[in-house]
This record gives structure tokens, sequence and C-alpha cells, in this order.
């Protein structure tokens, strides 16, 4: 195919594309479909866009756990895993939990405000005070109310009986553990029952491996507060619905409630630790405060002491589940997933027998991708080089793994996969390929194949194309 | 000075003991980074970390160690400092007093392993080696693995000193800081070479004959002295959790395949040493290792310089052909287990398949770094083992 045909089919594609009303600009290279997101009909994608431009990302990653939700993540199976429990499972809404208009809701242990973006679109005009200690988590949280164009307060604090600075641990590849509590000996146990439950679970030593990898910890230092006292400070004076995943800190928090915010708190719902008695003193201390309460376990957790805890005040108006929103609101637009079926589908039908962009990714300009340098995420295969990365990294992670936005870590690389990827890269492309520490330096699959590129020794290899 | 033997470091009579027998179990590591290392130690209120540090300055320099720096936070120390830190697990603690320094240093300088004595290898290298339990008792050689600090095979000494006189080395030209040029020519980083530093061990001790035990790598370096010196020589061997070069004879775990490249890669140059170091700086490089140990199994990457001469000494070993020692006709002990992920039991069962006069014998359960911790059920499997080949004397006749 001669570069004038290459090129006015791209030309067409990009017309094709930006006839779909969510894209407001697009252009294709290298097989890869770079979109702008229409702000009115795609503004959920849109806004992610932005918050990329300006750096607002850091450290986190853009993770689609359904067809109608994208939220910035740490590690993607962990948002994966709470949005099975507070979407699709629903946990917390249930047991007679509702919520009014306008609620007033504390998502105490918010990790990355999957909770809190489970009440927003629950309840329309809903106040929520997201508490959550660890600062990444924190950010996320941000992230995600700014993605969804929610008004969300973030304390970026823990909830316990006083105000204090605390140990804490925090599990970066295992953030829903992390904890002022935590036990690496107990916390294992909990991942491994947890971990044996799931359809795919491994066995073995490949179960330890996986259990013990996702509990490396970091110790910290946190700063605590009351509930009581974030009450107080942010003019708190009712709360509809307080929310507790603290892990192990939960009792803690209930001993931080005084006198006068007890009768002012409506309803709770909480993971509880069932260790020493716990569950059972905490159903006694929530039913001497005049709660009707439940528990139950999640069918997934049956082998770990977690239970859910519903409580309610007999007195507390029931509202009709009906008049609450439970679905995605429609001005959200679609999901970055979505959008890229509705798009190959349209490029098929426009261009019959031409295979549709490998990839699409979601830019805030294109002017961005016309420098190859600046391309988000790098480019994909250009030369054998790139396609030797590809075949190695596509060995170690699985061939839906070959994205430029592909994070070494967060595919569960460590120091000795990297050994084995440079090794290996060694032996098909020659020595000094890479530098070692690159590959945490630049982490993802694109910026490290664009460091392959760039290493190329002398002259063009004779399968490169020309 | 004779070491005690029954002295752990968990055993000690208080916390300033064992901090002290923590700090001597870390020498080595805490000696070969760049100073300052910076410790983190845990706060509480009311409590400074001044007094941590002032204790800390009067521990390392009563134990000849450069000193460390304390700080509140964890974040920003690299690999090294953490495993220190960790090992350590340094509190602001009032209930600490620097009462009777002098007896909390001499039970740390005395614990074992002790002081090292420094022997010449048979080409002019230093070895910094250790001995304890009787000296006219019947002579056991440890064999460690590559570039591990003595404070890993601490754990046998213990256990074998009651009985025997234990002595041990820490691998040549990544510990002694001496003789640079030496170490790096290829023909002092050859296996033979290492081996033979086995022999040179004993001689510096006045030892004629020995039982080795070799751990991991230490095994093909224990078996390649057997069949080289002798049954005069080496009387005998234990091979414990081996790890072989042995062909298309027998697989090789993920693990060995990956360390091999490593080495391969470290053993190029200081500088392609130091892009991998900087790699192996990160905090996640501890997430697999045992807190109690890490201290030593992060010894080989603790500068760019001793990973270039780790791989090379030990890029030797794993790359010689363990094949050729299998004549060694000493009787011999092989160990190993299902669980071992690291040095794959087939290498184990195939070296115990050909030696002629071999046991092997498979643990019902532990991984590899188990067998480093000598606990009772293994010290039992290796007594009873030297009931029945007896074992040479002590001193040289």
């Amino acid at each position: 195919m001669t570069a004038q045909v290459e090129s006015n089919r791209a030309a067409a594609a990009v017309s094709a594309l930006c006839a779909h009303p969510a894209v407001a600009d697009a252009a294709v290279r290298d097989g890869v479909a770079y979109l702008v997101p229409d702000p009115d009909h795609a503004p959920m994608l849109h806004r992610a866009a932005g918050i990329e431009a300006d750096g607002g990302l850091g450290t986190l990653a853009w993770h689609e756990p359904s067809d109608d939700l994208r939220v910035a993540g740490v590690n993607r199976a962990e948002s994966d895993f709470l949005y099975r429990e507070i979407f699709a499972d629903d946990t917390y809404f249930r047991s007679g939990v509702t919520l009014p208009p306008g609620a007033v809701v504390v998502d105490a242990g918010a990790n990355i405000g999957m909770f809190t973006l489970r009440v927003a679109r629950r309840v329309r005009g809903a106040r929520i005070i997201a508490v959550e200690p660890v600062a990444e988590l924190a950010a996320a949280v941000e992230v995600n109310a700014r993605l969804h164009g929610l008004e969300v307060t973030v304390a970026a604090l823990g909830l316990g009986r006083a105000e204090a600075d605390a140990d804490f641990t925090f599990y970066p590849k295992n953030t829903v553990m992390s904890g002022g509590f935590a036990d690496s000996a107990e916390d294992l146990a909990v991942l491994r029952a947890y971990l044996l439950t799931d359809d795919r679970a491994e066995s073995g030593r490949q179960l330890e491996r996986l259990a013990t990898d996702r509990l490396s910890s970091v110790r910290r230092s946190i700063r605590t507060t009351t509930l009581s006292r974030l009450a107080r400070e942010h003019g708190l004076d009712r709360i509809d619905l307080l929310k507790i995943d603290v892990e192990k800190a939960e009792v803690e928090v209930l001993e931080g409630i005084d006198e006068a915010l007890w009768p002012r708190i409506d309803q709770i719902v909480m993971e509880v630790h069932d260790l020493g008695g716990r569950l059972r003193s905490v159903v006694g201390t929530l039913r001497a405060r005049g709660f009707e309460v439940t528990s139950d376990q999640d069918r997934r957790l049956v082998r770990t002491p977690c239970f859910n805890v519903f409580a309610r005040r007999p007195a507390a108006p029931v509202w009709d589940a009906a008049t609450e929103d439970t679905g995605p609101p429609a001005q959200d637009g679609p999901t970055q997933r979505i959008l890229e079926v509705q798009l190959k589908e349209m490029l098929r039908d426009r261009f019959p027998g031409v295979e549709p962009p490998a990839r699409f990714e979601v830019v805030s300009a294109v002017g961005h991708v016309v420098d190859p340098a600046t391309a988000p995420g790098g480019t994909v295969v250009r030369t054998h080089r790139t396609q030797a990365l590809a075949a190695i990294w596509s060995d170690l992670f699985g061939p839906d793994s070959v994205r430029p936005d592909a994070n070494f870590f967060d595919l569960g690389g460590d120091s000795l996969t990297a050994v084995r990827m440079l090794g290996r890269l060694e032996d098909a492309l020659g020595e000094d390929t890479l530098a070692p520490d690159m590959i945490f330096t630049l982490a993802t699959f694109g910026a490290l194949a664009d460091a392959v590129e760039a290493s190329v020794p002398t002259g063009p290899h004779p399968d490169d194309p020309s | 000075m004779t070491p005690r033997v029954a002295d752990a470091p968990e055993q000690g009579e208080g916390s300033l003991v064992r901090l002290g027998m923590r700090l001597n179990d870390a020498g080595s590591l805490i000696r070969a980074v760049p100073h300052p290392l910076k410790v983190a130690a845990t706060a509480r209120a009311g409590l400074p970390l001044t007094a941590v540090q002032r204790r800390l300055d009067l521990l390392t320099r009563g134990l000849g160690l450069p000193r460390l720096d304390v700080v509140a936070e964890p974040g920003g120390l690299w690999a090294v400092e953490l495993a220190v830190s960790r090992w350590l697990a340094l509190e602001a603690d009032d209930a600490l007093t620097d009462d009777g320094l002098g007896d909390v240093l001499h039970t740390a300088l005395t614990a074992l392993p002790g002081a090292p004595t420094l022997v010449r290898s048979h080409d002019g290298s230093p070895l910094r080696c250790w001995t304890a339990g009787p000296e006219d008792a019947p002579a056991i050689v440890l064999v460690g693995p590559c570039g591990m600090p003595v404070g890993l095979m601490v754990p046998w000494m213990r256990a074998l000193s009651r009985s025997f006189r234990v002595v041990t080395w820490e691998s040549r030209g990544l510990f002694t800081g001496t003789d640079r040029d030496a170490a790096v020519r290829p023909e002092a980083c050859s296996l033979a070479a290492q081996a033979g530093d086995l022999a040179a061990v004993l001689d510096g001790f006045g030892i004629g004959r020995a039982h080795a035990i070799g751990l991991c790598g230490g095994a093909t370096v224990a078996l390649a002295a057997a069949a080289t010196s002798g049954a005069e020589r080496i009387t005998s061997l234990s091979l414990w959790h081996g790890d072989y070069e042995l062909g298309s004879a027998a697989p090789k775990t993920v693990h060995q395949q990956d360390m091999t490249a490593l080495l391969k890669m470290a053993s190029r140059s200081v500088s392609a040493a130091s892009g991998l170091q900087r790699m192996m700086r990160r905090p996640e490089a501890l997430d697999n290792l045992r807190p109690d140990i890490a201290h030593h199994l992060i010894y080989p990457y603790a500068t760019p310089e001793i990973l270039h001469r780790y791989g090379l000494l030990n890029g030797s070993i794993m790359a010689a052909d363990s094949g050729a020692f299998l004549s060694a006709r000493q009787p011999a002990l092989v160990v190993t287990s299902r669980e071992d992920s690291v040095a794959h039991p087939a290498g184990s069962e195939h070296v115990a398949a050909r030696l002629p006069r071999a046991t092997l014998a498979f643990r019902p359960d532990g991984d590899h770094l188990s067998a480093f911790d000598a606990a009772p059920g293994l010290v039992a499997i290796e007594e009873r083992f030297l009931q029945t080949v007896g074992t040479g004397e002590g001193k040289q006749a």
C-alpha cells in the first residue's frame, strides 16, 4: 500500500470518527485512534482527558470496572472488587437502608471513593464527607469527584476515639486492607481466605505468593480525629447515613461519637471484623443506642471474619427506593469501553474489510498526537524492536496486556520479573537495550517501547518498514 | 575469644541487649553500604527520637559500626535502610536505659558468630572466617550461599557447635573490602577458586579432616571441594537444597533462571551492575523477603561494586557444570523439599542418584529459606547422618 493510500484512509477514518456525537476531534496514527471527547455528549471522558492533561491523575490510572463507570484507581483489581461489592452487589443498601433527597452521608474509609460515587448516583444533591487517611486514596476520591462533577468534601484523616497521631499500615497493592490495626499474619489469613473463594482461585504456593505479594506494606503515621469533631467542623447537624469500612478500627470510630451526636445519626452501615467477639459487642452497642440492627456476611467473605452490620433507627423515615436514582446519570456520556465498541462498529460499516484501529486513546487535544514524541502512552508496534518487547511483554503478562498504558506494576511485575524481561530483551536485541531502572521509572508498555526504539544501535533492521 | 553458643538475638535479657545483638547481626551489611545509613524508628508521644539516636550511637561505637541516622519516617528510605530498620525495630521506649552498656556490648560481641578471623586463601584472597564449638571436637565446615553474610549461617552454627567444631567463612571479594583487584580477575572468581577457599579455611584453623555442609549455592561449592580435595580432607558431605547446573539433566525454577540472567548482567561491568542495583534499591525489592533475614539476603545488592562482584563470583558457581563433580565418593546426604521454589528439587534428586554413596531425604514440607533456620527437625536429620558416617578429628594430625 502506498503512503498516499494509507494517508487517505487515515483521513477518512478520522472523518468517520468525528461523525460520532461523542467525538469532538480525532487523529489516527500508527494504528491508534486518538479521541477528543465532546464536552456535551461525552462529559465524563471529556473531564477525564482534562484531568490527565493537567497532571491531575498523578500516579493513579483510569479503570472502567463496568460499561457505565470510569474511575481513577490505584490497582485495577481493587477497583473491580470495590465496584462489585458496592455497585453490583449493592452491599450497603440493604436491610432497609434508604436515603432522603439531599442526604448527609459520611463515608469513613472511603478508599478511592466508590461508595461516595454510589451515593451520588443513588440520590441527587447528597452532601458527602469522604474520610480517608491514605493520601494516595484521598487523592483518588478528589479525582473521582472531579471526574463525575460531584461536590464531595474529602478529609484526609483517620477516624478514631480521639485526636492523635497513630501508626498506620498501608498496603499499596491491597489498599482496601490498609489500617491502623493491620496485623500481617491476621491480614494474610483473611486475604488468603478471600482469594480461596474466587472462582479462579490459585492454590498452594502460588496462592501464598499472591497473598504475600499483595500484603507488602508501608508503615506510616496518620492523624486521627473523632466523628463528633468532624461533624462539628463541617457543620453536620444530622447524618442520614454513616458508612464505616475501616479495617478493624470500627469500634474506635464508634467510640469517637459523643452523646450529642449519637441521636442525630439515623443509619449506620459498617463492616465489622469479628475478632474477639467484636461483632456481638458492636451489635450490642448499636442496640443500646436505639438502633434496630441486623448483620450478614458476603458469600465471598465466608472464610473471613468480615461481616456487614446494618443499623437503623426505628423512627427514621423510609424513603421510597423507587424515587432514588439507581442507574448512571445519562449526562455522564459513554465510558471509553462503550465508545470504542460503537466506533469500531461504525468504522466496520463504513469501511468493510478494513480493520479498525487496534487501540483508542482519550486525549484533550489532537495537537498532542501530531508529534509522536508527545503522544500519550507512546506509539505502538513501529519496528522489530517494539515487536520484540511486545512479544516478551505478552509472554510475561498475557496478550491483553500489550497496551501503551499497561503498567508493569499493575500487572504484577517485580524485581525478578524485570530481570527476566531484561534478559529476554538482551537475547532478542542485544546488550544495553534498556537500563534496568527504566522499567520502574517508565513503567508503562508505551514508554518502555519508546525507550527500546530510542536505544537502537545503528541502522534499520531489515524487517523494519522503510 | 570463644563465642558463646546459647545466645540467639531474640533471647537477650532486655531490649538493649536485643538491639545490640541485632546490630551486630546486621554488621556486614551496615559496614558495606555508603554512610550514613538511615534507620526509621517508631515515635511515641512525648518520647523524643534523640534518645534513640544517643543509644544507637553508643551501641554502634561500641560494636565498631558506622553511625546510623535515626529518622521518624520510613518514607524515602531505600531497600537496605528499610531492611535494617525493620530488623532493628527501633522504638522510642522509656523503659530502655543505658545501664550496663559494657555488659550489653560484651554479650553482643561474644554471641555467635563471634569475632572473625582473617585467613588468606591459596591465591592470597582474604577470607573472613569464624569458628565455634570445642576445638577438639570433630570438625564441620559450613558452606553458605555466595554473597551471604555469616549471620545467615548462625542458626546452624548454634545447633551444631554444641557437639562439633564448626567453621565457616564469607565469600571472597565481597566482604573484606581489600584486595579488590585480586577478586575481579577471572581465575579468582572461578568455582575452583571458591572451592579452594574451603580447604584454605580448614588450613587456617589447623583442621585436617571435616564433614562439609553446603546450603543452596554452597552445596555446589562443597560438592566441588569434596570431588577435588578427596575423602582424606572432606570425609563426608551434606547438601541442603542445592542449586546445581546440570544442563538438560534437571530443570531449573523460574527463580534460578532469573538469577542466572541477573548475574550475567551484573557481571558485565560495574556500570551494568549499577543499573540493576538502582532497581534493587527500591523498597519493593524487599516484598518477598522474610523480614528476619532480609538484611542478609539483600547484601549482594548493597552497592554496584558488590553486585558486580557477586555477578562474577556467584555467576561462576551457577554456571559451572555440577555434573563434573558427581564422582565424589564420600558418603553424602542430599536434602530437598517439593516446596522449594528457589532451587529445583529435581536437581537434588539427580545429584543424589548419581553420587556413588548418597542418601536422598525429602523434607515433607518447608521452603528453600527454611533450610537456613536449622529447626530441630532439620538438625535431627543432619545429626542422624553424622552418626552414620562418623566424623573426622578436629585438630590437624
